[in-house]
C-alpha cells in the first residue's frame, strides 16, 4: 500500500499512462479520496492534452469519410435517408416554386415537366377551410422514396402535427408527419416500406404529434393519380 | 437552415439527436488532427485510419459522454485518438516485438510540436508555450516522455530498453511532466 507522497510522485506517470496495471489501481483507488492529488493530476492531464494536440495534423486518404459515414449509419437509424441525386434536384426545385407561388401554373408547363420526366408527380389541392393550401408529391415510382412539399398550411399548436396518408384498395398507410413553419410551408421526405406502387390517392390530416394508426381528421389537402 | 456555423458543442448536440451530416461536420473539421496523432503513434496508415474510424464511431455512439466542462471537444476527441492508439500498439505486439521495436521508438520518438493554423488561437498560444518548455527539457526527459506518451512505454519498459534503472526514469518523466505543467500554467493570472 503506497503512502500518499509515493503516489503523488506517480501522478505524472499516470497521466501519461506510464504506470503498471497494479500501480495505476492504487493510484486511482488513493485519487478517489484525495482532493489535493486530484488537482495535481489536472495539472499533469492539462500537458497530456497539449501533448495529443501537438502531433502534426496529417489529411487521412479520402475514402475514410465515408467508410465512417456507412459504419455510422449502420450503427443506428437515420434520422434522415439519403435521397439519390436526380430526386434530391427534382425535390429542390419543387420546393424552390412552391416558395414562389407559382406551382399551379408551373405544374402545367414543359419545364416542370423536363425536371420531373421519371419521376411520378402528384398534385394536392386544399379542402374546405385550407383550399387555399396547395401541394405536390414526388416519387420516384418503384423506390421508396419521395418528396412531399406544401404550402399555405396553418401552423399548428406544438401536440400535433399533420400525417401524410397514402390509399390503394381499401388499404391506407402513413408516409410521416411534418409541421409547417411561419410561411406555412413544409416538406416531408417520405418512407415508404415497399414502395409506392399501387397507392392511388393521398391525403394530409392533422394528429397528434406523435401520430395515429389511421386517420382521425378530415383531410386538409387532397390529391390522386 | 440556419446559416451559421455551428460550433463544436453544437455539433456535438445535433449528434447525439442521430444527425449525420453533423457527424461529417465534426470529422471535417478534427479528422486530421485525429488521423495525425493516431499515425504518429503506429506509426501505420491503414492502423491509423482504423483508429481514426474507431474515434469519430465512438464521438457517434457516446456523444452523450462527452462533458462539455471537463474539456474542449477537440482535447476529448485527442484523448480517445490516444487511448485508441495505444491501446492498438500493445496489444499488435508480442513483448519481444515490443522490447525491440522501443530501439527505434527512441530514434525516431521526438516531442517536436508543431502549432497546427486550423487550430483555434488559444490553443495556438498553448502549443507555442508547450514548444519552448520541450525544447528547453534537457534530452533525457524529453525522450523519455516521448517513449511514454507518443510509443506508449510503461516506466518499466523504457527501464528495460534503455538499461536506466526504473527510478531514474521514473523521475525523468516526472521532471519533464512538472516543467512542462509549470509552463502551461505560468501564463494563468499573467
Amino acid at each position: 500500500m503506497m503512502t500518499h507522497e509515493e503516489i503523488r510522485s506517480l501522478l505524472p506517470g499516470y497521466a501519461v499512462g506510464a504506470l503498471e496495471p497494479e500501480e495505476a489501481r492504487e493510484v486511482r483507488s488513493h485519487l478517489r479520496g484525495c482532493d489535493t492529488c486530484r488537482k495535481e493530476l489536472a495539472g499533469y492531464e492539462r500537458v497530456e492534452d497539449a501533448l495529443a494536440l501537438s502531433a502534426a495534423p496529417v489529411q487521412p486518404p479520402a475514402a475514410l469519410e465515408e467508410r465512417l459515414m456507412r459504419a455510422a449509419r449502420a450503427l443506428r437509424p437515420r434520422r434522415r435517408f439519403i435521397m439519390n441525386p436526380g430526386l434530391a434536384a427534382a425535390a429542390a426545385v419543387v420546393i424552390a416554386v412552391l416558395a414562389a407561388g407559382n406551382v399551379a401554373q408551373w405544374v402545367r408547363s414543359p419545364d416542370f415537366r423536363a425536371r420531373t420526366t421519371g419521376l411520378l408527380t402528384i398534385q394536392l389541392v386544399g379542402v374546405g377551410a385550407t383550399r387555399d393550401a396547395y401541394g405536390t408529391i414526388i416519387v420516384e415510382t418503384g423506390e421508396n422514396e419521395g418528396v412531399l412539399a406544401v404550402r399555405g398550411l396553418p401552423r399548428l399548436d406544438p401536440s400535433q402535427r399533420y400525417q401524410l396518408w397514402l390509399r390503394r384498395d381499401g388499404e391506407r398507410k402513413s408516409g410521416g408527419l411534418f409541421a409547417v413553419g411561419d410561411d406555412g410551408y413544409g416538406s416531408l421526405l417520405i418512407k415508404v416500406p415497399g414502395g409506392f406502387r399501387g397507392f392511388s390517392s393521398f391525403g394530409i390530416t392533422v394528429e397528434p404529434a406523435e401520430g395515429s394508426l389511421t386517420p382521425t381528421t378530415p383531410p386538409v389537402l387532397r390529391g390522386s393519380l | 437552415m440556419p446559416n451559421e456555423v455551428p460550433d463544436d458543442q453544437e455539433l456535438i448536440r445535433r449528434i447525439m439527436r442521430g444527425e449525420e451530416e453533423a457527424l461529417r461536420a465534426l470529422y471535417a473539421r478534427h479528422s486530421r488532427l485525429v488521423y495525425g496523432l493516431a499515425l504518429r503513434i503506429v506509426k501505420d496508415e491503414p492502423v491509423a485510419e482504423e483508429v481514426t474510424q474507431d474515434v469519430f464511431l465512438r464521438a457517434w455512439e457516446k456523444a452523450d459522454t462527452y462533458q462539455r466542462d471537463k474539456a474542449q471537444v477537440r482535447t476529448w476527441l485527442a484523448r480517445i485518438a490516444r487511448n485508441r492508439s495505444i491501446d492498438v500498439l500493445r496489444r499488435r505486439s508480442s513483448q519481444d516485438a515490443r522490447a525491440r521495436g522501443a530501439w527505434e521508438d527512441m530514434k525516431s520518438a521526438s516531442l517536436e510540436s508543431q502549432v497546427d493554423p486550423s487550430a483555434p488561437v488559444e490553443a495556438g498560444f498553448e502549443q507555442e508555450r508547450l514548444r519552448a518548455a520541450i525544447a528547453a527539457l534537457p534530452e533525457e526527459q524529453r525522450a523519455a516522455l516521448a517513449l511514454a506518451f507518443f510509443a506508449g512505454r510503461t516506466h518499466r519498459e523504457i527501464a528495460e530498453v534503455t538499461g536506466e534503472p526504473l527510478g531514474t526514469v521514473k523521475s525523468r518523466i516526472r521532471g519533464a511532466m512538472q516543467k512542462l505543467r509549470d509552463a502551461l500554467e505560468g501564463e494563468k493570472g499573467s
